[in-house]
């Protein structure tokens, strides 16, 4: 603390005068250190990136870098600091989920079932879920893409991990997996998956632009609604040009047939896939993977 | 009237400091440093910040003293694009940067109450110096000789009156006058 400021000032710089070359040359060196590690991480990320797409076959420049689903392979670098607990939540024993995230890789530092006494994880669980701790969305995102259902194409919904679930994880979990009975049977062949060779994007990276195709005011917000809540990522909600419509159909970018088909799926509508058309881009834009001309079959009262 | 206490012109302590002498930039420093904190310090409405950019503003001058050229400028023109330019970063990073400072291995001064109120002073001081100064300019030429003979340089009346060839009674009136028109200028200022 100073007390007198010009005058510890000037001591300072007095100081620092006279000894000026020496400190400059050594703050020169410092930063030529500093400079060279940030090379040299720069160079070992670089490197660990290449290694994990060479090990996925980065195929598609749209799809996020990382690993996928289909593919086997060393297992990508980006995998192997992830430390993963896994918490069975089936009713009846099924798939080892931690011994196939092994296969990929993945560190899986705890392996329990869900006590039947705790209150959490509530038993038995359908769907499997992927939790993460602070600081682990994108961990828990590629742990999420490696346990996606090959028989409904789906990914795990990914949320924050909520405080009794890592209790019963234990400590050092980057990343909770809570395996539920429709947890993927295995990483064999996937012998219904909507979309032939390409994997789906999870529903997030999919941009679906919402068209009203009919005259009934406010359908496409709604329909962009449902959509969002499914976690698809939505784009832009317009009316289109041709507003005469009754059926609805999915319109899709090159590639994106299977993404297409999951949300025709979840809208109900069915065979009414179809390629996206220049125009339809236009309208849509050039972010959309997938298009929805909603119709006014999409009018009829919604309840399942 | 300076406060360096060494006679010689700033170019000539910029060279000496550049050849390692260090009380040839503490002159330098002390010359200017209650202006540039004046400086800092109408700017950024902290004490705290006003003193790091202080700091910075001559550890910046410190550390680019090869680049001073004396062909294109003054000193002081250089040491205020300096602060101008340090005032420019607070507000962009909103953060005063050390970064000069730590090239020179110099600690962050963390300010007592009593260190901040003595920028707080000097800057006040300072400002209120630039104001004496423009007002001394702007009165009649024989008030402001007998201003600065009787005031500023503390002569007795009966000397000033000797020197300027006027009656003592002369020189009070233009004495009284003079103050009376710098006091007016002061107060039309917010001192606060």
């Amino acid at each position: 603390m100073s007390t007198d400021f010009f005058a510890d000032l000037e001591r300072q710089l007095v100081d620092a005068t006279r000894d000026r070359p020496r400190r400059l040359r050594r703050a020169r060196t410092r930063r030529a250190a500093v400079a060279l590690a940030a090379i040299a991480l720069l160079c070992a990320a670089a490197t660990g990136l290449v290694v994990a797409l060479a090990g996925t076959g980065g195929d598609d420049a749209r799809a996020p870098a990382g690993p996928r689903p289909h593919d086997a392979g060393p297992p990508p670098a980006a995998l192997r600091h992830i430390r993963v607990a896994v918490l069975d939540a089936r009713s009846v024993p099924g798939t080892d989920v931690a011994a196939r995230l092994r296969d990929r890789g993945v560190r899986v530092i705890a392996v329990g079932t869900a006590p039947g006494a705790h209150p959490l994880p509530p038993a038995p669980q359908a769907i499997t879920q992927v939790f993460f701790a602070k600081g682990h969305q994108r961990d828990a995102a590629r742990i999420g893409i490696l346990l996606r259902d090959a028989r409904n194409g789906l990914y795990p919904p990914v949320s924050p991990l909520p405080s009794r679930i890592g209790a019963a994880a234990g400590p050092g979990a980057d990343v909770v997996v809570l395996a539920g009975s429709a947890a993927p049977p295995s990483p064999a062949p996937h012998a219904e998956a909507p979309s032939p060779a390409a994997a789906l994007l999870p529903p997030a990276l999919v941009r679906v632009a919402v068209l009203n195709a009919s005259t009934v005011p406010g359908l496409a917000r709604g329909v962009a609604n449902r959509l969002q809540n499914v976690g698809f990522k939505i784009g832009t909600v317009t009316n289109a040009a041709d507003q005469s419509r009754t059926a609805t159909y999915v319109a899709y970018a090159p590639g994106r047939r299977g993404e297409a088909q999951l949300v025709a799926t979840k809208l109900g509508v069915r065979a009414a896939l179809q390629p996206l058309t220049a125009a339809l881009r236009a309208v849509a834009g050039r972010d959309a993977l997938v298009v929805v001309l909603v119709g006014s079959d999409q009018n009829a009262p919604r309840g399942r | 009237m300076d406060a360096s206490g060494d006679p010689r012109p700033d170019t000539e302590l910029l060279a000496a400091a550049l050849a390692g002498e260090g009380e040839a930039f503490g002159a330098f420093y002390r010359r200017h440093a209650r202006r540039i904190a004046a400086f800092h310090r109408a700017r950024t409405r902290d004490a705290q910040d006003a003193a790091d950019l202080t700091a910075e503003t001559f550890a910046v001058a410190l550390a680019a003293l090869d680049r001073f050229d004396p062909a294109r400028g003054e000193p002081i023109a250089w040491l205020y694009g300096i602060a101008r330019h340090r005032a420019g970063a607070l507000h962009r990073r909103g953060m005063v940067d050390d970064r000069a400072r730590r090239r020179l291995g110099m600690a962050r001064l963390e300010l007592e109450d009593a260190a901040l109120e003595q920028v707080e002073a000097a800057a006040s001081a300072e400002l209120v110096l630039v104001d004496i100064r423009e007002g001394l300019a702007a009165l009649p030429a024989d008030q402001r000789e007998a201003v600065a003979l009787r005031v500023l340089l503390d002569h007795e009346y009966a000397d000033v009156a000797a020197t300027t060839g006027v009656s003592e009674a002369v020189v009070r009136k233009r004495v009284s006058r003079g103050l009376s028109a710098l006091r007016a200028r002061l107060a039309g200022r917010d001192l606060t």
